[in-house]
């Protein structure tokens, strides 16, 4: 079943057309690649379809439900969380807050309770912190939830950002270059997990330069250039494609 | 790490300072010395609610003064005017300011961080003008002299000591609901906003909501301080409510620290008793503030409380708007914007 469908999605900055009719389908228990140049969109389109900015055209479903132009609260309520290229994460909060604000939408609390600190209110934050701390084990920083989040190492802060997307308990995942800047064993350590996700039932969407770990985890990958969607199909027929060399190598003379 | 203070030892902490706090009158036998430490208590809930919407939320405003002004002219009036028993001005006093919060944050939370400060202080303007105009309501520079002592039933808080309990519990219930919103989820979610706004929208949180609730909680309980000292001074004017006033709420918060809520209440015993204390150097004055401030600033620019790397960028942030710091800008949308101009100037080449 389509998870998400993407119809035609435009998007212009000025007179710039940086998502050009993009046609996209992720099925529920995938794992999508999206891969292109520096330049072709690729981001954008993830910041589109989390509400970011509100498309010029086009369509995004989100299990049968309309969701174009939400605002990115809600995006992540009905269950699509993201990380981010460069990584955002709450650098003066903890590893455990930074969890914590991810299980944010999750809470059953309310303000009453926080002011009156009822016995319901300090069980919610109580099972909050349980589940982050599952969170932080699967993603290997169990240890270090009490340090500010500025002070992990970049592998760390990378992988953070992941167990803060899963708090979100998303249906998709959007990575946005998750193992960008990582020497081969911490990419394949984070390959690993997103194998992991996989297995426990998320729907990723992968954008990634690092085409080993893109041929070792994706299923099924969608190439951009200049915006537009050039080719589609599995690892080893995207490998091979004219289109996609010529886009990463330009065309021979 | 983060520190934490282990729990007998907070308790110890929280006794000692309840039962110092308690004995205070008894210990000091000067009626001048009490309405100092009374002016104190006054401040702690400006100083806290400015901490609540600039330290945690990392929204700049100036318009604080604004908010007291309401809150104090709404009490004095509702009581001399139409006879309302105090408790109900002091609510009524702390629901208008609020009120006039949620109304200002509306279009003011929409507009980037330095047309939010500008707007606040526009309203302090108005605010000010108003009052000084308004002779039918607020009889303009002359002021409300006369505003009675606060009293719950038959029991009237007259002499000092009595409103120093009375002041002392109203500011404790403003701590505790500080602290207590601060530490839940609420809490985080403010301080993520200002951490990194877009990243906290994409956590699901509702960030122009949790905005304007930190504005509304911060501009309450500057309404229920405004009730105290009309009450207390028995007079209202408008001079009392200036930017001066604002920024003296600012300086408060920033000297204690941004971001710890002991630190405001350490910044509202400073600030409030110095000018006190150097009395005889009447005319230096302002003078010893201002050379205070710049001598914290260059040593300790996260606040004397504020050893939390929390508090060093919450400071970092403010003093950096206020252009009294260089850096890195920490616009919300930086690195979004030049991806976008990346992407543009990419695809304006391509093509």
């Amino acid at each position: 079943m389509a998870l998400l469908q993407a119809k035609e999605i435009t998007m212009d900055f000025g007179g710039v057309r940086a998502v050009n009719h993009v046609d996209l389908t992720i099925e529920e228990g995938m794992i999508l690649g999206i891969i292109g140049p520096n330049g072709s969109g690729k981001t954008t389109f993830f910041n589109v379809l989390t509400g970011i900015y509100c498309p010029t055209d086009g369509q995004f479903l989100f299990d049968g439900r309309d969701i174009t132009g939400w605002p990115p609260h809600e995006v992540t309520q009905v269950g699509i969380a993201r990380t981010f290229q460069n990584i955002r994460l709450f650098r003066n909060m903890s590893v455990m807050e930074n969890v914590l604000v991810g299980r944010h939408t999750r809470l059953d609390a309310n303000l009453p309770g926080v002011l009156l600190r009822t016995r319901g209110e300090r069980d919610v934050e109580q099972a909050a912190r349980e589940s982050a701390r599952e969170l932080l084990d699967f993603v290997g920083l169990a240890e270090r939830e009490e340090e500010y989040a500025a002070n992990l190492a970049y592998g760390e802060q990378r992988r953070l950002e992941l167990a803060r997307a899963l708090a979100c308990e998303p249906q998709l995942i959007l990575l946005d270059e998750p193992t960008a800047g990582m020497n081969p064993s911490e990419a394949s350590q984070v390959m690993g997990l997103i194998h992991d996700m996989k297995d426990l039932g998320t729907t990723i969407a992968l954008i990634e330069h690092n085409m080993q770990v893109m041929m070792g985890t994706a299923e099924w990958i969608v190439a951009l250039d200049a915006g537009a969607k050039i080719a589609e199909g599995t690892p080893e027929e995207i490998q091979y494609d004219e289109k996609v060399i010529q886009a990463y190598l330009g065309e021979e003379d | 790490m983060i520190p934490k203070i282990p729990k007998p030892r907070r308790l110890l902490t929280y006794g000692l300072g309840t039962a110092v706090m308690l004995a205070l009158p008894q210990v000091i036998p000067n009626d001048y010395v009490l309405r100092i430490v009374i002016a104190v208590i006054i401040d702690i809930p400006l100083a806290l609610s400015q901490n609540l919407i600039t330290g945690f939320t990392g929204l700049l405003t100036l318009g604080q003064a604004a908010f007291y002004g309401i809150g104090a002219y709404t009490s004095a009036i509702l009581m001399m005017k139409l006879g309302a028993p105090w408790l109900l001005a002091l609510l009524a006093a702390g629901l208008l300011a609020c009120i006039f919060g949620i109304l200002l944050g509306f279009p003011c939370l929409r507009v980037g961080s330095d047309y939010l400060t500008l707007m606040t202080i526009g309203f302090g303007e108005i605010f000010h003008i108003v009052v000084l105009n308004w002779m039918a309501l607020t009889r303009g520079p002359m002021g409300l002299p006369g505003v009675p002592a606060p009293s719950i039933g038959p029991i009237t808080f007259s002499s000092s000591e009595s409103k120093y309990y009375l002041y002392l519990l109203i500011a404790a219930s403003c701590y505790l609901f500080m602290h207590r919103l601060t530490k839940s989820h609420v809490g985080r979610a403010l301080i993520a906003i200002r951490e990194d706004e877009t990243a906290a929208s994409a956590m699901g949180i509702n960030t122009s909501r949790y905005k304007l609730l930190a504005f509304a909680f911060g501009t309450l309980w500057a309404g229920v301080s405004g009730s105290m000292l009309a009450h207390f001074l028995s007079f209202v004017g408008p001079m009392t409510f200036t930017l001066n006033e604002s920024l003296f709420h600012m300086q408060m918060a920033i000297l204690g620290g941004l971001g710890s809520l002991p630190g405001s209440v350490l910044g509202a015993a400073i600030l409030v008793s110095l000018p006190q204390i150097f009395q005889p150097l009447y005319e230096y004055r302002m003078l010893l503030n201002g050379a205070l401030m710049v001598v914290l600033m260059g040593w300790r620019p996260q606040g004397i409380m504020g050893t939390s790397a929390m508090a060093r960028a919450a400071a970092g942030g403010v003093l950096r708007r206020l252009g009294l710091r260089r850096g890195e800008r920490c616009d919300v949308d930086t690195d979004v914007t030049d991806q976008d101009e990346a992407v543009a100037r990419q695809t304006s080449m391509e093509s």
